[in-house]
């Protein structure tokens, strides 16, 4: 298993500092963001502009793995969420600096990422999409119409990966996901989200279907820390002082 | 006026090919010349009207130029988020084009009413409000299709038989001492009969955002009377800032915030309100004296 216990820690200082960040959400999808900038969208240093981060909470996520590759420096990183920052905790849409689309309020990356993909495969360009939602996001109403969209308009350019860390299921469980999407998929992946290899292999995987493929990635909300896996009061906490800042970067196993 | 739409499409598809229709499951047959000929240009993408705001979003990111095209509440009251977000936060070049303007699918009842349309879509920053008074002057608005940022195309059932000497959207229509009388796109056919006897500088407006701050102060007087056939209120805050620091006394014709619970015609509905010439007239009259 891939660690990225350098970045996490430097996600938690950096949280710190602007008192801003959703670290729990992040912290489930690091190793597919880590995925994905590695080896889906960028290529030799550009971005492809072809990764919708749906799940806006996991911006801070997002930053610190293009820090990690210096696709932005430290000391740009380390001003996150301040005022003149073109990072915050909603990314918003700025290709200069790797951002598709403004998101955040939940349920909007999907249908965007729906009509982008549409308008290549119209046009039978080589380009593919991949879009990150997280699993709470799919009570979203504007889900179950860009899935009909997706599957009608045959999207097979279009990776949808589901960040699975059931950290509202108690709440409302959205059941068996797999079974709920296969209506509009044959291509669905289960997939442990935070081995890298195994997400890698399972993104390459050719789709030679008329569907889009569907990944959905089982993870730990708050991976990493045991402080931050144990409960939701860190959906948005960041720490608060300078002690519980070093106590929860020192937290931070793997 | 609506059917001036797909005609525009259609003619401008022969040299323009980044233009794409989505249809919210209306239209499609006045659009079937384009389906036939263009059919890589225009979806009837279905009853989604949320997600047909964001995947409009994805194309003009990917280097088209959309046009959305359904039931004005349904796109502006339902997506009104997404309206915000995927095409105003982002600036995207986003062409909607609504129909069923205020009550004028007054049989239906309100949950197809759209009076509000024009006061929260001015609230929403980089968003361009139309609201063409003719089928002519949609012809001429529709051409602003390839400018920056989302715009919204108010298409009403009604329309005003005056000759607009330009074709600019701010237009002088008479001179006059009394009050300046702002008048909006079909709201026309309220006062055009009489206008000519108001000593009144009139004016004559089919794009609500941006205003012409310029031109509206050049004609300013105290008294203002705005004429709308939506709901009074919605530009009228606008309008006061553009003349702010001057004393103002404002009256507002328009449709109240009210839900209109009858059914029957529109014209019923605008007859009952005391929105018809006779009694516009004496309104206006009375308070310009």
């Amino acid at each position: 298993m891939f660690k990225l216990i350098k970045t996490k820690k430097k996600i938690i200082h950096v949280s710190y500092l602007a008192k801003e960040g959703h670290i729990a959400s992040s912290f489930s999808v690091l190793n597919i963001i880590n995925v994905l900038v590695k080896n889906f969208i960028f290529k030799k240093k550009k971005y492809l502009n072809n990764f919708i981060m749906s799940k806006g909470h996991s911006a801070i996520g997002y930053y610190a793995i293009l820090n990690q590759y210096r696709y932005i420096s430290n000391s740009l990183f380390n001003k996150f969420a301040t005022y003149k920052s073109p990072f915050g905790g909603h990314p918003k849409r700025n290709l200069k600096y790797y951002i598709s689309a403004s998101t955040g309020s939940l349920g909007h990356g999907l249908p965007i990422a729906t009509g982008m993909a549409f308008a290549n495969k119209l046009l039978k360009n080589k380009k593919h999409f991949y879009v990150l939602l997280g699993d709470q996001e799919c009570n979203e109403g504007t889900i179950w119409e860009s899935l009909l969209l997706c599957k009608h308009h045959r999207l097979n350019n279009l990776t949808i990966i589901i960040d699975r860390n059931f950290s509202r299921e108690s709440d409302l469980s959205l059941g068996n996901l797999k079974n709920k999407l296969k209506p509009f998929s044959k291509k669905i992946y289960l997939v442990n989200g935070h081995n890298e290899k195994k997400i890698k292999e399972i993104i390459k995987i050719k789709n030679l279907s008329n569907e889009p493929k569907i990944i959905i990635a089982n993870t730990i909300k708050g991976h990493g820390s045991k402080i931050i896996e144990q409960g939701n009061i860190w959906h948005h906490k960041f720490p608060d002082s300078i002690k519980e800042c070093n106590l929860i970067m020192n937290s931070i196993k793997y | 006026m609506r059917n001036i739409f797909p005609d525009f499409i259609y003619n401008q598809l022969a040299t323009d090919k980044k233009i794409f229709i989505l249809l919210g499951d209306i239209g499609v047959h006045s659009f079937r010349k384009v389906f036939q000929n263009y059919k890589n240009h225009i979806l009837n993408l279905g009853i989604l009207e949320q997600s047909m705001i964001g995947f409009a979003a994805g194309l003009a990111m990917e280097g088209r130029i959309p046009f959305v095209h359904t039931i004005a509440p349904f796109m502006v009251n339902r997506a009104y988020e997404q309206i915000k977000i995927d095409l105003c936060y982002q600036n995207l070049n986003v062409n909607i084009v609504s129909v069923g303007a205020s009550i004028d699918y007054a049989a239906l009842g309100s949950t197809h009413h759209c009076p509000e349309d024009v006061a929260i879509l001015s609230k929403l920053p980089n968003m361009q409000i139309y609201c063409p008074g003719n089928s002519q002057e949609l012809a001429n608005l529709l051409k602003k299709y390839k400018m920056k940022g989302p715009k919204y195309f108010r298409l009403s059932n009604y329309f005003h038989n005056s000759q607009i000497p330009s074709n600019e959207s701010f237009t002088l229509l008479r001179k006059g001492k009394k009050g300046l009388i702002i008048v909006i796109g079909p709201a026309l056919r309220f006062i055009e009969n009489f206008y000519n006897f108001v000593d009144a500088n009139i004016i004559y407006i089919n794009k609500i955002k941006p205003l012409d701050e310029i031109f509206l102060k050049k004609y300013f007087r105290e008294k203002i009377v705005i004429v709308q056939d939506f709901y009074k209120g919605s530009i009228s805050s606008d309008i006061l800032a553009v003349f702010k620091n001057r004393k103002i006394v404002c009256k507002e014709i328009g449709l109240p915030i009210k839900f209109f619970l009858n059914y029957g015609s529109s014209i019923e509905h605008y007859n009952m309100l005391g929105l018809n010439n006779i009694k516009i007239k004496k309104e206006i009259i009375d308070f310009l004296r």
